[in-house]
């Protein structure tokens, strides 16, 4: 299996999550995945679409994000909504707020398979290895473990509900607070397609139809 | 809400036990961080984090509740 690994490192949450993202280096070292690391300065667009280019079968990404984007070094996107086709038909594990939403669901359409969350991440500095643990368990389970989606998800969401029940023991209720949230906005668009997954579920989408209709027929006049 | 006051004045007694504990504690939510006391001045003024934390902190009390069932219903041995 080749993979592509990309962590900037730019602002203080970078730095964590750019130190978490190290075990899922070791990680695929030890399990012989071929890992190319953009790391810092080389986890920027052209880099990024430059090794998509050479192919890969897992894409990898740690940090800022947001609805249609992974955010690079230069704080600008290297995927967006116009280049997601690089990742069709592949495996993407993200740490990254938001991407989920619309990035995932465009990936998925294209048979990518896309593991991320659909709301801001957050995470407290009084329980950083707990914070880690959770944003790369689900790696373990897919890629070291090799467990099938559906079971991984089932598998991260349990161990994000036992960090939280152990940090509240712990008295670090913000922390538990924080992993309680993660746990609801991570999503596994190949266990469970967007529509399932999405709070508002199928029935609100089509109820939101007509509404969508008419406000696009306001905007063309 | 009385019940809302009561859950606000723990979260923000419990946010100044920490900024003396650990005044380096931070939350990062996204591109933001804040300090245990730019939380609890936050929380007085952001109608929609102090929702947002209302709403975990209610479903993680909801877990605790099903988890302590599940504990009681293997010790006693009912199905």
């Amino acid at each position: 299996m080749n993979a592509i690994l990309v962590r900037p490192s730019f602002d203080d949450a970078t730095r964590y999550t750019f130190a978490f993202a190290e075990e899922i280096l070791e990680w695929c070292r030890q399990a012989g995945i071929d890992v190319v690391e953009l790391a810092e300065g080389e986890a920027v667009k052209s880099r990024v679409e430059e090794e998509l280019k050479k192919g890969a079968d897992l894409f990898i990404f740690y940090d800022h994000g947001d609805e249609d984007c992974l955010v690079g070094q230069d704080e600008q996107p290297v995927i967006d909504l116009t280049n997601c086709n690089w990742l069709a038909g592949k495996d993407v594990y993200t740490l990254a707020c938001l991407s989920a939403r619309k990035l995932g669901v465009e990936v998925w359409r294209q048979k990518g398979r896309y593991w991320g969350y659909n709301q801001v991440v957050g995470f407290t500095t009084d329980a950083l290895p707990e914070f880690k643990q959770s944003f790369n368990c689900g790696f373990a389970y897919l890629f070291i473990e090799r467990i099938p989606h559906g079971t991984a998800l089932d598998k991260a969401r349990e161990t994000f509900d036992k960090l939280a029940t152990a940090l509240v023991s712990e008295g670090k209720i913000m922390a538990a607070i924080y992993m309680r949230k993660n746990r609801e906005s991570l999503v596994d668009y190949n266990a469970h397609g967007p529509e399932e997954s999405s709070s508002g579920g199928c029935l609100l989408g089509l109820l939101k139809l007509p509404f969508q209709y008419l406000s696009a027929r306001i905007r063309r006049r | 809400m009385g019940d809302e006051k009561i859950l606000k004045a723990a979260v923000l007694r419990y946010l100044e036990a920490k900024e003396k504990s650990e005044p380096d504690w931070k939350l990062f939510l996204g591109k933001e961080s804040l300090t245990a006391s730019e939380l609890r001045e936050r929380l007085n003024k952001d109608k929609k984090l102090w929702k947002e934390i209302r709403q975990w902190a209610d479903a993680l009390a909801v877990d605790m509740f099903n988890e302590g069932s599940k504990k009681i219903e293997r010790n006693s041995g009912t199905p």
